[in-house]
């Protein structure tokens, strides 16, 4: 009976629900607000944390860029100046391509171009030749030395010196072979006597030539095989004069002179070829009435008449393992 | 019947006992309401202020991360002492501005401020926006062939460096 009405009395007496209620509510709305703030904070943090993620991918691809440059070389036209250049893209990730930097260290000029936006796919190599060479505008600089670099997307910076060095591709001559002649520099010699040429290296500068006189010709020849290979110049190389309105053919061949001007191939078979290799300037001389692979040496006088006549250098030999020959036109001389 | 229901109306209708606790509970319960939406709209303007706030901060933190600036060449030119360096924003972030600039090596050290930025077709700008390539000048001698650091301070706090042979 008496457990019946405690039961009765706990259970109509309502007193403290309502506080349990309201704690309840309290303990809700709290988490409520606390779960948001959190969930904030943590999309806050999430969101920082793709960020530096991001920045530290864009680090590492920037690190992973690989671009090896081969084959250079620098044509230079007017105030233009070209690369030409194979790039291949040698890392594990596409690699774009936005400026070109070229400096010129003879005058220090420098010029950029910010058009090229290339695009290369892992393992490809673009060929830059032609009118797909990258060209900058630096003045006076026909006979300038370069340094480039091209800058990537990413911010790398791949210079085109490394390896071996460029070269500067002459006006018109570069355009036909591999070999290239140094208009400047081109000089003629007279002789001290038969077979030693007078003011040997030196000589005479310029393209007016004593007529009816002993005379050799020095000219100075570059190789620039886009393949790099070394050029070996034989015994059949000449330099020719055509004949003209009465003046008559010449042709001297080329002879080995030593370093005090004294001709060294005086005899059929006595001479030695010469070899270019890639990148450097090499002097040749012509003295030799005859090709000294067939005869002997002997001079040559220049034609007994005032006039202006054409000349080609006439080159034969080899080139790396296959052969080799090319026929320059070369100055006109004036003989007076 | 009907006498006990208007018994009971003329009780309800004119005996006032309990009515002032109605009236007090409606008038407390209508201020803690009041007061209640109050402090809802207060709490909830201020959690927006301060979500953001805490938003920006880390847009900002973000963006400074992000901020990346190269040198792509620097030219010292000795007979007008003017050194020109041409930079590239390859970083993610828009609006890269430079606030300081300083030279310094071994023994010498300058800073720079208003530092007047161009696109490199040289109009002025304020900022570098990604991918956007630009350059500032400097008036200043440097001995020739000497190293110098150059170093910038972007306004978002980031710093970039190079070496450079005037």
């Amino acid at each position: 009976m008496r457990k019946h009405s405690s039961h009765k009395k706990s259970s109509s007496n309502s007193k403290g629900i309502s506080g349990i209620i309201s704690t309840i509510f309290m303990v809700l709305i709290v988490l409520l607000i606390y779960s948001q703030i959190f969930v904030f904070v943590q999309n806050e943090n999430t969101r920082l944390e793709a960020g530096a993620r991001e920045a530290s991918q864009n680090d590492l691809d920037q690190t992973s860029e690989q671009l090896s440059i081969s084959d250079y070389n620098y044509a230079v036209e007017g105030d233009n100046v070209s690369l030409q250049a194979l790039i291949t893209n040698d890392g594990p990730i596409e690699v774009e391509i936005v400026t070109l930097w070229v400096v010129d260290t003879t005058n220090q000029r420098y010029a950029y171009n910010d058009t090229l936006n290339l695009f290369l796919s892992i393992g490809k190599t673009l060929n830059l030749t032609g009118i797909n060479a990258p060209k900058v505008t630096i003045e006076n600089a026909s006979s300038s030395e370069f340094v480039s670099w091209f800058v990537t997307s990413r911010g790398n910076r791949f210079s085109v010196d490394t390896g071996t060095g460029g070269v500067i591709v002459a006006n018109v001559s570069g355009g036909i072979g591999s070999l290239a002649l140094d208009f400047d520099n081109f000089r003629h010699y007279t002789y001290e006597s038969t077979t030693k040429l007078a003011n040997f290296p030196e000589g005479n500068t310029g393209f007016d030539v004593p007529s009816n006189t002993y005379t050799a010709f020095g000219c100075y020849l570059r190789n620039f095989d886009s393949q790099k290979r070394t050029i070996t110049i034989d015994c059949h190389s000449l330099f020719l004069q055509p004949g003209r309105s009465g003046v008559g053919e010449g042709a001297w061949f080329i002879v080995n002179v030593a370093s005090d001007g004294t001709i060294l191939s005086s005899s059929q078979g006595s001479f030695n070829n010469i070899t270019i290799e890639y990148g450097k300037e090499s002097m040749l001389v012509f003295a030799s009435s005859k090709d000294l692979g067939l005869s002997d040496f002997g001079r040559l006088r220049t034609p007994n008449a005032i006039a202006t006549v054409a000349t080609n250098l006439l080159l034969h030999g080899s080139i790396g393992s296959d052969p080799f020959a090319q026929n320059i036109p070369f100055v006109s001389l004036f003989y007076d | 019947m009907r006498n006990k229901f208007g018994r009971k109306l003329h009780k309800l209708l004119f005996c006032r006992r309990g009515v002032n606790q109605v009236i007090s509970s409606v008038i407390m319960a209508s201020a803690v309401i009041t007061l209640g939406f109050m402090v809802l709209l207060y709490t909830q303007q201020e959690t927006l202020e301060h979500n953001t706030e805490y938003s920006d901060n880390t847009d900002n933190n973000i963006a400074k991360i992000q901020e990346k600036l190269v040198f792509e060449h620097i030219h010292y030119n000795n007979s007008i002492n003017e050194l020109t360096v041409f930079l590239l924003n390859c970083g993610k972030t828009d609006g890269v501005t430079i606030d300081r600039v300083y030279l310094s090596n071994d023994s010498w050290s300058q800073s720079f401020d208003n530092i007047e930025l161009k696109f490199l077709d040289n109009t002025a700008t304020s900022s570098l926006d990604a991918t956007e390539e630009g350059f500032f000048q400097l008036t200043i001698w440097l001995q020739e062939d000497t190293s110098y650091i150059a170093k910038l301070v972007t306004a978002r706090g980031r710093y970039f460096a190079e070496t450079f042979i005037a």
